[in-house]
C-alpha cells in the first residue's frame, strides 16, 4: 500500500465549488497514494458526486486544482485523464448498442486498445457471454460491470468509481467487492471508490477519507486505527469524526 | 478527431432517426404530388415534369431541415447529456472542443445524405406521378435534363451551408438548456417566430434572417444569378455562424456535465 513521501497518484488541493451560490465542496485536499484502495465516505448530498465530477473534468472548481500523477487536471487534461478509467454515478451506456459495441466505441477514443483488449476486459468482469446482446437487455449490475471494463479498458493506473454498488442486490455487491479487490492485487490498480456503505468499505479500503458540508474531515489510513486484537469499526470512526 | 467522427457516424447509421426521416420525406412528396395538377392557379409550384420536382420543391426540403436538425442535434447533444452518454468520452483524453467538431461533422453528414435522398426521392416520385418529361424547368425557362441535374444538385450544395448554420444555432441552444425537448421546441418557436415576423412588420429584415436563406440562398448563384446579392448573402451567412460557432463552443467549454 502506498507510502506518504511518494507523489500522489491522485490529489486534490484546495478544491471548492458552489453551485447558485451555495458552496458544495470547501477547500477540499485529497491525496492518494499509489496501490491505495481509498474510500471516499460520507452521506448522500454531502459532495462526494460533485467531488469526482471535478477530479474527472467533468465539473470545473471555482478555485483549486486536481493532479493526477503531478499532472494538472486543468493544465493538461489529456495527458492527466490518460492514466484515469471512471464510472461516475450510474454507468450509462447506448442502449441500443451492445456491450462490445459500446467499449469499441470507447476504444477508439483511447491509443493502442485492442480489439483482443476488448475482450479480455468483458471477460475479467463476467460478461463475456453478454458481450453481442443489446445493453439495454443488462441489469443494473451487468451495466456496473460494464463500466468496470470500459474504466479498466486503456489500462488506467487509477480508477475512480462513484457509489459502485448502488442499486445493487447483495449478491451483486459481493461480485463487486471481489472484483474490485482481485484487480487491486493482481493488476496493481489503485481505487478511490465513494460510498455511504460502511459496512461494504471496511473490507474494501485501506485508507478512507470523510467529508460531510463538502469539506474534508479526516484522512486516514485504517491501520492506524485498528487495534491489536484487529477490532477496528470504520462505523465507530465514521460517527466519531462527523461529530467533531 | 476522425475517430470521434467515427463514433458518431456509427451511431447516426444505428439509431433509427435517419430511417424514419427518410420515410416521412417519401410519404411527404407522394401526398404533395399525388393530387398535384400542373396549372393549377391554388398551388404555387409551377413545373409540369418529374425531372424539375427535386428543384422545384426544394422549399420542402427546407422545412424538413427545420424540424429534423433540432430532432437528431437534440437526441446527439441534449439527451445525451441527460442520459449521462455524452461524458463517457469526456473521461477519456478528448477535448471538449473536439467532441463538439465531431458531433458537427456528422451533422454534415446527416445534412447531406438527407439532401441526398430527398433529391433521389424527388425524381422518383416526381417521375412517377408527372413523368420524365422532356427537361427541367428552371425559373420559367426549359433547359436540358442533365444540366437540369447539375444545377439541382448544385443548389442542394448551397444550401447545405445555410442548413449547417442552423445546425449551428441549434447546437448552441442543445448545449445551453441541456434538455432535449426545450432544444426541438425552442428552435422550432424561433424559427417560427422569425417567419412570421419578416413577414409581417419587419418585412424589410427578411432578407437578412436564415431562415430565408435556408428556402433561397442557392437562387442568387443559380436561378437567376446575381453576384452583389450572393456576396450579400454570404456575407450574411458568415456572421451567422460565426456568432453560433462562438455561443456554442464557448457554452460547452465551460459547460459542468452534471448528469
Amino acid at each position: 500500500m502506498g507510502g506518504s513521501q511518494a507523489t500522489p497518484l491522485l490529489e486534490t488541493r484546495h478544491l471548492t465549488k458552489s453551485f447558485r451560490g451555495r458552496k458544495v465542496i470547501d477547500d477540499l485536499n485529497i491525496r492518494v497514494m499509489k496501490g491505495d484502495v481509498y474510500g471516499f465516505l460520507g452521506r448522500n448530498g454531502q459532495g462526494k458526486t460533485t467531488a469526482i465530477r471535478m477530479m474527472t473534468g467533468l465539473v470545473f472548481p471555482d478555485a483549486g486544482d486536481v493532479l493526477i500523477k503531478g499532472i494538472s487536471l486543468r493544465m493538461d487534461f489529456k495527458r492527466a485523464i490518460s492514466h484515469v478509467g471512471a464510472i461516475v454515478e450510474t454507468p450509462a451506456f447506448h442502449d441500443y448498442l451492445t456491450g462490445y459495441e459500446n467499449l469499441a466505441l470507447m476504444a477508439n477514443l483511447a491509443p493502442g486498445v485492442s480489439k483482443n483488449r476488448i475482450r479480455e476486459v468483458l471477460d475479467i468482469v463476467g460478461l463475456g457471454s453478454r458481450a453481442r446482446d443489446k445493453v439495454k437487455t443488462y441489469s443494473l449490475g451487468m451495466k456496473q460491470r460494464l463500466g468496470i471494463a470500459n474504466a479498466l479498458l486503456h489500462e488506467p493506473e487509477l480508477i475512480i468509481l462513484d457509489e459502485p454498488t448502488n442499486g445493487l442486490d447483495p449478491q451483486g455487491m459481493k461480485e463487486m467487492k471481489e472484483l474490485i479487490l482481485q484487480l487491486a492485487s493482481e493488476k496493481n490498480i489503485t481505487f478511490f471508490i465513494s460510498s455511504h456503505l460502511l459496512h461494504e468499505m471496511q473490507d474494501l479500503c485501506n485508507r478512507i477519507g470523510i467529508i460531510q458540508n463538502g469539506r474534508l474531515l479526516i484522512e486516514t489510513e485504517i491501520r492506524e486505527w485498528s487495534g491489536a486484537a484487529g477490532d477496528f469499526s470504520l462505523e465507530k470512526l465514521y460517527f466519531e469524526a462527523t461529530r467533531l | 478527431m476522425m475517430r470521434l467522427i467515427g463514433n458518431e457516424l456509427r451511431k447516426l447509421f444505428r439509431t433509427r432517426k435517419l430511417y424514419v426521416f427518410a420515410a416521412v420525406m417519401v410519404v411527404v412528396l407522394v401526398l404533395n404530388l399525388s393530387g398535384y395538377k400542373p396549372g393549377d392557379p391554388m398551388v404555387v409550384w409551377t413545373f409540369r415534369h418529374g425531372q424539375s420536382v427535386p428543384l422545384g420543391t426544394l422549399d420542402i426540403l427546407a422545412q424538413f431541415m427545420i424540424i429534423f436538425i433540432p430532432v437528431y442535434l437534440g437526441d446527439s447533444l441534449a439527451n445525451e447529456y441527460r442520459r449521462g452518454t455524452l461524458k463517457l468520452p469526456l473521461l477519456r483524453p478528448v477535448r471538449r472542443s473536439e467532441l463538439l467538431g465531431a458531433k458537427l461533422a456528422s451533422l454534415f453528414v446527416f445534412i447531406a445524405i438527407m439532401t441526398l435522398f430527398y433529391i433521389a426521392a424527388a425524381y422518383a416520385v416526381g417521375t412517377y406521378y408527372l413523368g420524365w418529361g422532356d427537361g427541367t424547368e428552371v425559373a420559367g425557362r426549359l433547359i436540358p435534363s442533365a444540366e437540369g441535374i447539375r444545377l439541382t444538385l448544385a443548389s442542394a450544395v448551397l444550401l447545405a451551408i445555410p442548413y449547417m448554420i442552423y445546425g449551428l444555432f441549434v447546437t448552441a441552444v442543445a448545449v445551453l438548456t441541456g434538455s432535449m425537448s426545450v432544444t426541438i421546441i425552442g428552435a422550432l418557436v424561433v424559427t417560427t417566430l422569425v417567419r412570421h415576423l419578416s413577414l409581417g412588420w419587419l418585412e424589410s429584415m427578411a432578407p437578412y434572417t436564415l431562415n430565408d436563406q435556408m428556402l433561397s440562398y442557392h437562387e442568387a448563384f443559380i436561378v437567376d444569378p446575381d453576384w452583389n446579392r450572393a456576396l450579400r448573402q454570404t456575407g450574411i451567412l458568415a456572421l451567422y455562424a460565426a456568432v453560433f460557432a462562438l455561443f456554442a463552443f464557448r457554452a460547452f467549454r465551460k459547460k459542468d456535465i452534471l448528469h
